[in-house]
């Protein structure tokens, strides 16, 4: 029987094709024929006994015009597109449009897919580049209705090319002339692109992200101020690639979370954030790397309530940062409830070398009693009052790690210590060891010791598979 | 008790405290107040409203999210799903679209939001055609039509 013919539902042939080649709700009326049809397709295929027959793509068709996904209403799609986007993501946008008339109507109309909007790369002039980003924005920016937009301006060059910013000054224009939108914003590029930037100043109600990496060697004068008048900017990452001065005028006491990456000279973060009226801080975390951080001189008392996440790194040489270090002394942490500051304990998390040597050294003496958990790199042997988990960081800075320190440390299961700091009595057990290192793991004399160790001390084997946390 | 009547007339007698997980349902107990009279589901069938009374069960005595909350406000966008929910949604893909169908014409935000995350999570990384294939939906463009989004879409090539 190599010549199968179904004949469709004759009353509503038509109007089975056309179902087919839609993805309309079949009307009540056809549902039974539909039924049937499907049915006797499927007991023609249990027919065939496996021979070869394109009764399977029939079946698919009938089955498709009952699934129940036709009647999926338009909102509860754009409700699963919604969770498929929380960033920029060109091709997802473009697949979900692409599917079919519906599909592309409920995404056009989902004002959320849109307000991340495409890069604004400054490319080179000429081409037709600056014009299709201009479009694209316009398109999304529409699509967006009047939700806060997630902008994101891109200068890659390393100095201005002001013919460059003339040919994309209209794209740059669709962005700047609603400042009062931007809810987040990443900025990469040289000095100059914040000068382009500068008619946003006091206009950014609703901006509380943003995102700052500059490159090339021009310093500012003075701090750039577009940011200043932020009300609701609370998150903030500011990089700088360059050997160059750059400052920022930021709303610094109500920031909660700073991350600062500045090489150049006088890195004025630390100043700003420590300068907040005493109390007045909202700091929960600071990430700093810095080579010359200034720091108000001499260490003026200050309190940071909410801070929790203090991690400094200070790369340059040991003059540049002492004041910093001084003035850790005089930071108080929490100090408006010290029952709560002692159960929060602070994390200190201290990069390698030298600098991080003597920082570790000081915020010991610093604030013994309250650490809880301690991680550094290899050199350092002792062990705090309050200390629960001590991580031992060696896979970047230290390729040897010393297992004999670390049979020390297993050995006294507690600060037995080589140098115990004044004061500490000793109570408070070590809980959790953590060790990283891949050196430690590939290398086969460092697994034969490590499993000496664990045998003498009934411990847990590594990992192979463990990573480590990336570098400070 | 409440009692509900499904599509497929099969009666349903279930604890009040469990189908007001059903902001349909507890809005027309409230208007209508005390009856013994069924309450029609002509959009439910039963083998779906039983899987509907397992996730209001499992859910029994848990707070009710805002009704005046759009979840796509709230903020959680992410794809987790907890283990519980996973498994109850492990079900074939129609049985999937009924639980979705009827979780918005019942009116239960928290299973229409972990359906929608479920189906994200299927077509997540696909492309148009992966997806038509997935869930089984005809290409409805016109040639026409299939130019201008290819077009529109140039962004995705060009990044």
């Amino acid at each position: 029987m190599d010549g199968i013919h179904f004949t469709y539902p004759r009353r509503g042939a038509t109007v089975v094709e056309q179902l087919m080649r839609s993805n309309d709700v079949a009307p009540e009326y056809l549902l039974p024929a539909i039924r049937n049809g499907l049915a006797t397709l499927e007991t023609l295929l249990a027919q065939r006994n496996g021979k070869p027959t394109n009764l399977a793509d029939d079946i698919c068709l009938f089955k498709s015009i009952l699934s129940s996904i036709r009647s999926i209403p338009e909102e509860v799609w754009q409700q699963v597109f919604v969770h498929l986007i929380d960033r920029y993501d060109s091709r997802t946008l473009s697949s979900l449009c692409g599917v079919s008339r519906k599909w592309c109507s409920a995404a056009r109309s989902e004002t959320q897919l849109w307000r991340y909007l495409p890069p604004l790369i400054v490319g080179p002039a000429g081409g037709s580049q600056a014009a299709i980003i201009e479009n694209r924005l316009d398109t999304f920016i529409r699509r967006a209705g009047s939700l806060p937009l997630h902008v994101d301006i891109i200068d890659p060059s390393y100095t201005h090319n002001p013919a460059s910013w003339s040919h994309y000054r209209p794209a740059l224009s669709l962005l700047i002339n609603q400042p009062q939108r931007w809810s987040s914003a990443r900025i990469i590029g040289t000095v100059s692109t914040l000068n382009e930037l500068q008619s946003i100043q006091g206009n950014l109600p609703e901006l509380t992200k943003l995102r700052i990496e500059l490159h090339g060697d021009h310093s500012m004068a003075h701090p750039s101020p577009v940011f200043a008048d932020a009300p609701r900017l609370r998150h903030v990452i500011l990089i700088g690639h360059g050997r160059q001065f750059i400052s920022f005028d930021l709303p610094w006491s109500r920031l909660e979370t700073v991350q600062s990456s500045i090489s150049g000279e006088d890195d004025e973060t630390y100043r700003y954030l420590m300068d907040a009226p005493p109390g007045v801080s909202s700091l929960k975390s600071l990430d700093m790397t810095s080579n010359q951080p200034s720091c108000t001189f001499p260490p003026q008392p200050n309190t940071l309530p909410s801070l929790q996440i203090l991690r400094l790194s200070l790369l340059g040489v040991e003059p540049a940062w002492r004041n910093v270090v001084n003035h850790l002394r005089a930071v108080d942490i929490a100090s408006t409830c010290c029952a709560r500051g002692f159960q929060s304990k602070s994390n200190y998390d201290i990069c390698a070398g030298p600098a991080g040597q003597q920082m570790f050294r000081s915020v010991i003496q610093i604030r013994e009693g309250l650490l809880s958990m301690l991680v550094f790199d290899h050199g350092d042997t002792r062990l705090l009052p309050a200390l629960e988990v001590l991580r031992i960081d060696s896979t970047f800075t230290s390729p040897n790690f010393s297992f004999d320190l670390l049979r020390n440390i297993i050995h006294s299961r507690s600060n037995l210590n080589l140098s115990a700091p004044k004061g500490s009595t000793g109570h408070h057990q070590l809980k959790e060891l953590q060790l990283y290192s891949y050196n430690m793991i590939k290398s086969t004399e460092s697994l034969h010791k490590l499993s000496q160790i664990q045998a003498s001390f009934q411990l847990e084997a590594p990992s192979p598979n463990a990573r480590p946390n990336p570098p400070c | 008790m409440v009692l509900l009547l499904t599509s497929d007339n099969e009666m349903f007698s279930v604890a009040e405290d469990v189908i007001k997980r059903s902001a349909y349902i507890k809005n027309m107990l409230e208007d209508v107040g005390e009856s013994d009279l069924p309450i029609p589901l002509p959009n439910v069938e039963s083998n779906v409203l039983v899987k509907i009374l397992e996730y209001c069960e499992h859910y029994r005595g848990e707070p009710l999210p805002a009704s005046d909350v759009d979840p796509a406000e709230i903020g959680d966008r992410s794809l987790d799903i907890a283990d519980w929910d996973q498994k109850y949604m492990a079900v074939d893909q129609e049985m999937l679209f009924e639980i979705i169908l009827a979780a918005n014409y019942l009116d239960i935000k928290s299973l229409l939001d972990v359906g929608c995350k479920t189906v994200a999570k299927m077509m997540k990384g696909k492309s148009s055609e992966e997806i038509r294939t997935l869930f089984n939906i005809a290409n409805d463009f016109t040639p026409e039509e299939e130019a201008q989004i290819r077009k529109e879409n140039a962004w995705a090539e060009c990044r």
